[in-house]
């Protein structure tokens, strides 16, 4: 189930929920009013004692001895290979570790750590080379954060322990009652640090490290000394802390250097396996001190992956007709599963659970359940049992998990969400909201999977693509190549309510569903992409889609910090608004250029000018440092601002953004030594992730709204990249030139971020080549080191259009151009038309690849006039919008919305609902009629064969995307492409309803000249009759095109859906076809009586 | 010549091959349902007689894990080469031009068999995929394993029943049954001289020669003219230009019209259209409309059939294909000659299998008259590269069927004479040189 996503994002109103989700602490309320018949499964709520995995599978059973028969059957072949026997006396125990969290709990003896707890106890889950799943029990890492002793006037070392003491009563009096306990403050130790922010002259100073019993004490000891504090004999005083909001478990995380999903080695005699107090479903639970494990850097052997079990699921729902389904009314009816092991490439389990009956699946388990209740729990009862670590599938976040939850809570199954590892941690829904610059603010939900990554696919492409739609049709027709069935969920409802072979039907669609997200895995290679994003930036695997890019900057500008004794002030910015100037670019002479231009691009621009000017917090100079300071101990960037020299300090920053790049050129020279296709995909994995790394520092030092922004450094950047381009423009421009014994002047037509494209003169696109690499190279003489100028490509043919705006054919060779390379010209922007996107597409072609400007004239024409005579398929002119409210909301009216209003009044049944997209086109209106009164259903108009606006198609979709580009090529004679002979002929279809036709008597006419027939003449009239043969032959000729394309087009549809001997159902309004389809269905029945006429005179 | 026609009985049985009402709303599934449902029933009792013992199950969900059996189903066929149909109709400068045929079979392909409970796909090394196509009908005996269907045997459903053929008394009795095929009238570059030839010789203005016996009927098989394409662009034409295209058109029509005219004063003639002739292009193809031939199809003695045609001929039951289900046979398996093809055709019961899969058909609903319920004693495929015959003596029934392809007259200049009084229907060609 995937509708809905587009809607919710936009409209800001989550849908409704049953109950608040809230405390762990009131699981077992729900049953009070014990209503209905779902009371078996009280029996005890959260309190259920798993005790292994038989216990576990008899603990509950379903409505029929037959269900809960067949259930066990497949019961057994779900779990993971069974443990081996392990003596921690002697074995080593490795594992991945793939996610992390920590609990309190009471101070176990033989560990590390304060005798008295609650303590923190930090929990790594992971999965071992053979698959068995591990949990590992943390003991002894406390949470800590410093402030400075200069601010405590009158401070020695000696003072340590008075200090923990007065701070432990303070900080007594402000924790809740619930935490009391007898010490707060643990240990309060002297440490010499250096705050991050700015040069100072002094380099370290005494630093108070104060240790605490709980991560939750933190913020509120944070509080108490930022709010300002009654020191004894001093007076209130303000005190700044530092990194004191660093999450405790990236604490434990960059202190003991475990990076995400890295691997765990605990020596033989240093853990302790747990064979009692099991909190988790994992084969083995052990405790270990925070001190005696390794985690190996991901290089080498401990680089892979270990065989993680992948569960991908889809669930479908009988929604009411004409609503979108809501957990309080409509219920779940299938859910299909699909685990798969890492690397391999077919799934190891494949089931479907069902409510009702349904008819076998060749290859694919089907549990049937009779009751909705039973069918949740089987589905938990099945996680349970496989127990998957890593949890995919598209929109689940949003959708597929809140929505078993809500309706497992509707339905008043209280053992339901517990649906992570820990067995006794409910899951529970949290609405969380985060504001990225890269990602822009999403509305998601979050559920905790103890132990369990969740890793929706949706969110993954939003992040990582730019698409015209992110519906699973449109992904999986942009990744996978093809077309995906679609089956409306008004029509699920319909198979369900049918017979066990219908839902059949509904149960392999459900499979399908369930199978597309790990294909899309698979192929965009998301799993080792993030896995080494996670490695490469230090942060688990979860944060990944679930915080913004900063997290990963401060993870490893933590990591740096540690090492090198510097402190992190925490700060509280609110982004003032200070804006600073972007990156400009070379005005672009825009212009249609049959002569290769090179393209000079920096490599990695922004990391390079840190590196090279030295720019970053720990080298950034006050005034009063700067005085301090000898002139040649400095420099100013282009903004007034000053930063030290490397002779004096090198900064942090800049070295690590030169780890960063020497790791990723390391990877870089790997990947082409490496053999094996999973090592590749790592290393390319890694490399990607590194790159982006490196280019993110920039964006946290200009974060306003950042942990730690720093605008001096971001606006020296840019200032610097500015300046990079104005002087490499400079530079060619001098250089090449006539004078100098160059065949041409050169010119720079056009530079952005971090390239610049120079028209060299020459025709030859191999001297081009040699120029442009001779360029770079003397450029970059010009510029501090590592900035470095490197010529890339050359385009040949270029049409720039504007800034930010080109297309040309792309050559890294001169022998053969790569690719049609074309910017911000295909818009995304899904309110076109699909008839622009391949008009502009076609031009291109035209334009660049054949070389024909007059071929894209003439085509651009022919299309036009199509246009004009109704010749266009309909699917090429739909344009569809999401709907994200009710019509009413909508303050100025809007196409969609107005037609989905108009759609309700006509048939509530299959009007959209809020979060459709609603498909449209424009029709011809009266005259005056608003863009909005003359929307209409596309099927509504086949149907009816309702006229459309093509002038509104002309004017407002083509004219200004096709000026855009033939402006540069016929300047001011573009416009003679939306005028002339050819927009003449129009043609208008004769509307079946509504208006005249109410009036309007049928008569049939010559199918020849178009006069009315006489009585006793079907086809033709008298003066026609001498030409029935050529008259005839015409009529065969479009009908047999029909013919064709109606056979060629549902036999498709037949493969796409993988059924011979069902019809066909899809509803996937984003396929290309779906909507010929129906046309040429009605076209085909309307020529062919028309040939019938012909028929019933005469025949054999 | 003309008495010898007069007493020989003709039976036209191709009714089931015209559809009367031609409506699109229906989809492709009724006509796979329908062949299913006819052929099942043949395979199966085939099955019991060729596996004894072996359990057939009665749809593909039963198949037992593990279990040798026999299941029934629909071939379907994933061939990586075939070309993309949602490319080809979504790119917007293919606006009318069929997708371009070719040879679509590939190492990567892969088959299953469907029935209306679900499909599966077959593995083993007896599957011969490359000779499977979409739309058959087969048994398979295996065993399922991990959701795959091991397939140790093929079951075909066999020829179908064969009505005994009279043997004429008279030895000397040589009647023949003319077929052409292939005239392209309009075609560029073809003599007309030869297809007058064939005319006079026809209609009895040359010598017989080789025949030494009577021609009794004609039957022209399809392709007899080529159509001028038109072309479309946004360019208004004037009204001459529209009249001479016109004109264009209409000129093989006349011509055809002619010749035919002129035969049919001498002998019955049936006339099939074929793949570029001007009749809808969906098999069945109905009859060339009356109006394309003005004055021939006044006569008595000018029929217009269906393509697939069938028909009794005396003692001989025939049917003849213009070629279109055989060749897209051979773009979609590795059978490549024709009389294999035919062969293949006549032990699936079957003489267009690929269709609707890569064949446009109409989407009968009630029936799929491709099904064979009898075994001709001639089939006939015309417009095929060269002459072929054999004479198919099947194994399991003992069952003999005369195979004949026909090439194209414009490309050959041969008419095939077949001795419908011959035992074994020996056919001869007979080549016009200038």
């Amino acid at each position: 189930m995937k509708r809905g996503f587009e809607g919710a994002q936009a409209s800001g109103a989550p849908p409704k929920r049953m109950r608040s989700a809230g405390d762990d602490d009131d699981g077992d309320n729900d049953f009070d009013d014990g209503d209905d018949d779902m009371d078996m499964f009280d029996d005890g709520g959260e309190d259920v004692e798993f005790e292994g995995e038989d216990g576990e599978a008899a603990n509950h059973s379903f409505s029929t001895d037959v269900e809960e028969e067949v259930f066990l059957k497949h019961f057994s072949s779900w779990a993971r290979r069974p443990l081996p026997a392990i003596n921690p006396a002697t074995d080593r125990l490795v594992f991945q570790q793939l996610e992390i969290d920590y609990y309190t709990a009471n101070p176990i003896p033989g560990m590390p750590g304060p005798l008295n707890g609650p303590v923190p106890v930090v929990r790594m889950y992971g999965v071992t080379a053979a698959g068995n799943t591990v949990l590992a029990h943390v003991h002894g890492f406390m949470p800590y954060f410093y402030i400075p002793m200069g601010a405590l006037p009158g401070f020695v070392p000696e003072s340590c322990e008075q200090f923990r003491r007065f701070l432990n009563e303070k900080l007594g009096q402000r924790v809740a009652q619930k935490d009391r306990c007898a010490e707060y403050v643990l240990a309060v130790e002297v440490f010499m640090k250096e705050s991050l922010q700015g040069y100072h002259s002094t380099k370290k100073s005494p630093f108070l490290r104060l240790t605490l019993l709980q991560p939750k004490f933190v913020p509120t000891c944070r509080a108490l000394l930022e709010g300002g504090i009654e020191l004894p004999g001093v007076g209130l005083r303000a005190i700044q802390t530092f990194e004191s909001n660093l999450a405790y478990v990236l604490r434990f995380m960059v202190d003991r250097s475990v990076v995400g999903a890295s691997w765990i080695d605990i020596p033989p005699d240093r853990y302790v396996v747990r064979s009692k107090n099991l909190l988790s479903h994992c084969q083995l639970e052990i405790d270990v001190a925070f001190d005696a494990f390794v985690s190996h850097a991901p290089e080498g052997e401990w680089a892979r992956v270990a065989p993680v079990r992948i569960l991908s699921f889809d669930i479908e729902c009988a929604a009411r007709k004409g609503h979108f389904p809501e957990a309080e009314h409509d219920p779940v009816i299938q859910i299909a599963n699909l685990v798969t092991v890492q690397g391999e490439n077919k799934p190891i389990i494949r089931n479907i659970l069902t409510l009702n009956s349904c008819a076998n699946i060749v290859g694919a388990q089907v549990l049937s359940f009779d009751r909705e209740g039973d069918l949740l729990l089987a589905w938990k009862r099945f996680l349970i049992k496989t127990d998957p670590d890593v949890v995919i599938g598209y929109n689940i976040v949003n959708f597929d998990i809140p929505y078993l939850m809500n309706r497992a809570a509707h339905l008043k199954i209280s053992q339901f969400p517990f649906l992570g590892r820990i067995k006794q941690t409910r899951s529970v829904i949290r609405d969380t909201k985060f504001s990225s610059k890269a990602y822009g603010t999403r509305e998601n939900k979050s559920i905790n999977l103890d132990g369990r990554v969740q890793f929706d696919v949706l969110q993954a492409i939003q992040r990582d693509y730019k698409l015209r739609s992110y519906s699973l049709n449109a992904v999986s027709a942009n990744f996978l190549g093809e077309q995906k069935e679609d089956v409306h969920h008004s029509i699920i409802a319909d198979l369900f309510r049918g017979s066990a072979q219908t839902r059949r039907r509904l149960a392999t669609y459900c499979l399908k569903d369930a199978y597309l997200p790990q294909r899309l895995l698979d192929k965009l290679m998301l799993f080792i992409n993030y896995m080494e994003m996670a490695r490469v930036t230090g942060v688990p695997m979860g944060y990944l889609l679930t915080r913004g890019q900063q997290i990963r900057v401060i993870s490893q500008l933590y990591r740096k910090c540690l090492t090198e004794d510097y402190v992190i002030p925490t700060n509280k910015f609110n982004g003032n608004g200070e804006q600073y100037e972007g990156a400009t670019v070379i005005e672009p002479k825009r212009g249609y250029y049959d002569i290769p231009i090179a393209t000079l691009d920096f490599a990695s621009l922004y990391p390079s000018i840190m590196m090279a000017h030295n720019l970053c917090y720990t080298t950034l100079l006050t005034p009063t440092e700067k005085s301090k300071l000898a002139a040649e101990d400095y420099h100013k960037t282009p903004t007034n601002d000053f930063f030290v020299n490397p002779s004096v300090r090198r900064g942090l920053l800049p070295r690590i953004l030169e780890d960063l790049l020497s790791a990723r050129k390391r990877a870089k020279e790997d990947l082409k030594k490496a053999k094996d296709p999973v090592e590749k995909a790592v290393l390319d994995g890694r490399q990607l992730a590194l790159k982006i790394s490196a280019n993110s520092v920039y964006g946290f030092t200009g974060a306003q709204v950042g942990q730690l922004p720093c605008l001096e450094i971001s606006q020296s950047v840019t200032a610097y990249g500015r300046m990079m381009i104005e002087a490499t423009q400079q530079a060619v421009e001098q250089k090449y030139r006539i004078e100098n014994g160059y065949s041409h002047n050169a010119t720079v037509i056009y530079g952005d971020t971090d390239s610049v494209m120079v028209r060299f003169g020459t025709t030859d696109v191999e001297e081009t080549m040699k120029l442009g690499r001779e360029a770079a190279q003397f450029v970059s003489g010009q510029f501090i080191k590592p900035i470095k100028l490197e010529f890339e490509k050359v385009y040949y043919p270029y049409l720039l259009i504007n800034k930010k705006r080109y297309a040309g054919l792309l050559w890294t060779h001169s022998d053969k151009h790569d690719k049609m390379d074309a910017k911000g010209i295909e818009t995304v922007r899904r309110d076109n038309c699909p008839l622009v996107k391949n008009v502009i597409t076609t031009c291109l072609d035209y334009i660049l690849i054949q070389r024909d400007v007059p071929g894209a004239i003439e085509y651009v024409k022919s299309v036009i006039s199509s246009l004009l005579r109704n010749k266009i398929d309909l699917s090429e002119l739909v344009i569809s919008k999401a709907l994200a409210k009710s019509g009413d909301d909508y303050d100025n009216k809007q196409a969609h919305a107005a037609l989905a209003e108009r759609m309700r009044e006509r048939d509530p049944a299959s009007a959209p609902a809020i979060g459709d997209r609603v498909p449209y086109v424009i029709i011809r209106g009266a005259k005056g009629a608003k863009a909005y009164e003359k929307s209409e259903d596309p099927i509504y108009v086949l149907e009816n064969s309702i006229p459309l606006d093509t002038k509104y198609y002309l004017e407002q979709q083509l004219s200004k995307p096709l000026l855009r580009i033939f402006e540069p090529i016929m300047r001011d004679n573009a416009q003679s492409l939306l005028f002339g002979e050819h927009t003449r002929s129009i043609s208008i279809t004769t509307p079946t309803v509504g208006g005249i036709m109410k009036f309007a008597k049928k008569t049939l006419t010559c199918m020849g000249c178009k006069t009315p027939l006489g009585d006793n003449e079907l086809t033709l009239c008298k003066h026609c009759r001498g030409k029935e043969a050529e008259i005839y032959q015409r009529a065969l000729v479009s009908t047999n095109q029909m013919q064709q394309k109606y056979s060629d087009l549902w036999t498709q549809c037949q493969r796409c859906q993988g059924s011979l001997h069902q019809d066909v159902l899809c509803t996937n309004r984003d396929c290309p076809i779906f909507y010929m389809r129906k046309k040429v269905q009605k076209d085909l029945n309307d020529a062919q009586s028309l040939l019938d006429r012909f028929d019933a005179e005469l025949s054999w | 010549l003309q008495m010898a026609a007069a007493d020989f009985a003709v039976q036209h049985t191709h009714d089931r091959f015209k559809v009367s009402q031609k409506r699109y709303e229906q989809q492709f599934a009724h006509i796979y349902f329908s062949r299913l449902s006819v052929l099942r029933p043949v395979v199966r009792a085939t099955a019991d007689r060729t596996h004894p013992g072996v359990p057939v199950v009665e749809k593909i969900i039963q198949i037992e894990e593990g279990v040798d059996c026999v299941v029934v189903g629909t071939v379907f066929k994933n061939m990586g080469l075939r070309p993309d149909v949602i490319s080809h109709y979504s790119s917007e400068r293919a606006v009318t031009t069929a997708p371009p045929k070719s040879h679509f079979v590939g190492a990567d392909d892969t088959a299953g068999i469907e029935d209306d409970s679900g499909r599966v796909r077959l593995t083993g090394a007896v599957v011969p995929v490359g000779m499977l196509a979409t739309g058959m009908v087969l048994g398979f005996r295996g065993k399922e394993a991990a959701g795959e269907f091991d397939v140790s045997a093929v079951i075909f459903p066999g020829l179908a029943p064969q009505i005994e053929r009279p043997l004429h008394p008279r030895s000397d009795s040589h009647r023949f049954l003319a077929v052409v095929c292939g005239l392209r009238l309009g075609d560029d570059g073809q003599n007309p001289m030869f297809v007058q030839l064939l005319a006079d010789f026809l209609s009895g203005h040359l010598a017989t020669g080789a025949a030494g016996g009577q021609i009794v009927r004609l039957l022209v098989a399809g392709n007899s003219v080529v159509l001028p394409q038109h072309q479309e662009g946004y360019k208004l034409a004037t009204p001459k230009q529209k009249q001479d295209s016109q004109n264009a058109a209409a000129e093989p029509l006349r011509e055809l019209d002619a010749i035919l005219t002129q035969i049919s004063g001498a002998i019955p003639v049936d006339v099939m259209p074929g793949a570029c002739d001007p009749a809808a292009t969906s098999l069945p193809q109905q009859p060339l409309h009356r109006c394309l031939l003005p004055l021939s199809s006044q006569r008595s003695t000018l029929t217009g059939v269906t393509n697939p045609f069938s028909a009794t001929l005396g003692p001989v039951s025939i049917i003849a294909l213009g070629g279109q289900s055989v060749d897209d046979f051979r773009h979609c398996t590795t059978l490549q000659d024709e009389l294999d093809i035919m062969q293949t055709m006549l032990r699936l019961r079957h003489i267009a299998p690929t269709a609707p899969d890569t064949l446009p058909c109409y989407p009968f609903s009630a029936e799929d008259p491709f099904v064979l319920n009898q075994t001709p004693h001639l089939m006939v495929v015309a417009n095929q590269p060269s002459f072929r015959t054999t004479h198919f003596s099947d194994p399991d029934t003992r069952q003999h069927v005369r195979l004949v392809a026909v090439p194209e007259f414009a490309v050959s200049h041969t008419v095939v004479l077949v001795d419908l009084d011959d035992p074994t229907l020996a056919p001869q060609p007979l080549t016009f040189q200038s």
